[in-house]
């Protein structure tokens, strides 16, 4: 294994030929963190977790919990759900302060991103205030058509109304996040185990979809730790970018930017290169 | 599911920028998104970006858990 494949990310690659794609090559490594955790004790292996995540780190942590929890293994309390909502929304605000606008050929909002993210230390009404008005004063809460609507109005020009519809669920995911936070929601999740044996699963809701663990424990030690995070999931094949395609790719350049636009909102959690080449 | 390795900051550059270090890996990030960040600090870099700065203990003891699970930092630190 080289270095590159061990430093983690996700390589695109398609040729175009005459309007369409093909023979997709999608390549995501993961550096192999789960084996930091093998033969350790339970509470040990959960204070690794979050170490070792420099995003969704609270999730990482609190799915690995659960999962102990299912298998058998009683482990610490669960954390303040407003934490959990907190890291999602900061999720959320990475894309569309920062991505979503540079794609777009805007400035990143780096200034109000960098402001928003003082008040995550502040406890949740704090937060919450913070967040509401990065929504009215940025990303148009006030319908004054707001940072993306542009952007949104360029994926029509394109025909890539996929995307857009796509770009307008992740706006109403980062509202509703928004309002569990105000209302101090619980945080979802799910579990379930066979504590006979020593194993249990969970999953928790991330701002890029459900965050899978599996454990096995033996004789009090981590036997074998599985992590299934929705990038995982998200580029194990071309299928889900594909879907974002519009129907009409007459160049190279057209296809590159159209492939770029899919795989930025389905959103990899690892840095990421898309090549599309011609035939 | 990205990688969270601390990074140690090497100088301070014009324009919220810095140069760090990983195993011998030099790149420069942004700092736009941490504040009081010195030379000689540990932080955490994702995507060209320090989302976090950390004390110096809980980065060695960081970067000695991932080298016991045999992961080659400077080799992340490239992509990061």
């Amino acid at each position: 294994m080289t270095s590159a494949s061990l430093a983690g990310g996700l390589h695109v690659r398609a040729c175009w030929t005459a309007g369409s794609l093909h023979d997709w090559q999608l390549s995501l490594v993961r550096p192999p963190v789960t084996q930091a955790l093998l033969g350790v004790a339970p509470e040990q292996a959960l204070a690794r977790v979050p170490l070792y995540f420099s995003l969704c780190g609270h999730a990482q942590r609190e799915a690995g919990r659960l999962a102990l929890l299912a298998s058998g293994w009683a482990t610490e309390e669960p954390p303040e759900s407003w934490r959990l909502w907190a890291e999602c929304l900061h999720e959320h605000l990475w894309r569309l302060l920062l991505d979503w606008p540079r794609h777009f050929g805007a400035a990143p909002q780096t200034a109000a991103f960098a402001a928003w993210r003082s008040v995550r230390g502040k406890g949740r009404s704090a937060l919450t205030v913070a967040t509401a008005r990065v929504l009215d004063e940025t990303l148009g809460g006030d319908g004054n058509g707001g940072l993306l609507a542009p952007g949104l109005s360029r994926l029509d020009a394109d025909g890539a109304s996929a995307v857009r519809r796509g770009l307008e669920a992740r706006l109403a995911a980062f509202r509703a996040a928004l309002e569990s936070l105000a209302l101090d929601d619980v945080y979802p999740h799910g579990s379930g185990g066979r504590p006979a044996v020593g194993y249990g699963e969970a999953w928790i809701h991330t701002a890029r979809g459900a965050l899978r663990h599996e454990v096995r424990m033996d004789g009090g030690r981590v036997a074998g730790w599985r992590v299934e995070a929705p990038t995982d999931r998200n580029f194990s094949s071309e299928t889900g970018i594909v879907k974002l395609l519009p129907a009409d790719l007459p160049t190279r350049a057209a296809a590159q930017e159209a492939v770029e636009r899919a795989v930025l909102l389905l959103d990899p959690c690892v840095p990421y290169e898309v090549e599309i080449a011609d035939a | 599911m990205c990688l969270a390795i601390p990074t140690r900051v090497v100088e301070l550059l014009p324009d919220g920028q810095a140069l760090v270090d990983l195993g011998g890996v030099r790149k420069t990030i942004s700092l736009e998104l941490v504040d009081d960040v010195l030379p000689g600090d540990y932080v955490i870099v994702h995507v060209g970006y320090a989302l976090t700065r950390l004390d110096p203990e809980e980065a060695e003891r960081t970067l000695a858990l991932m080298k016991e699970a045999g992961i080659d930092v400077a080799g992340e630190a490239a992509s990061a």
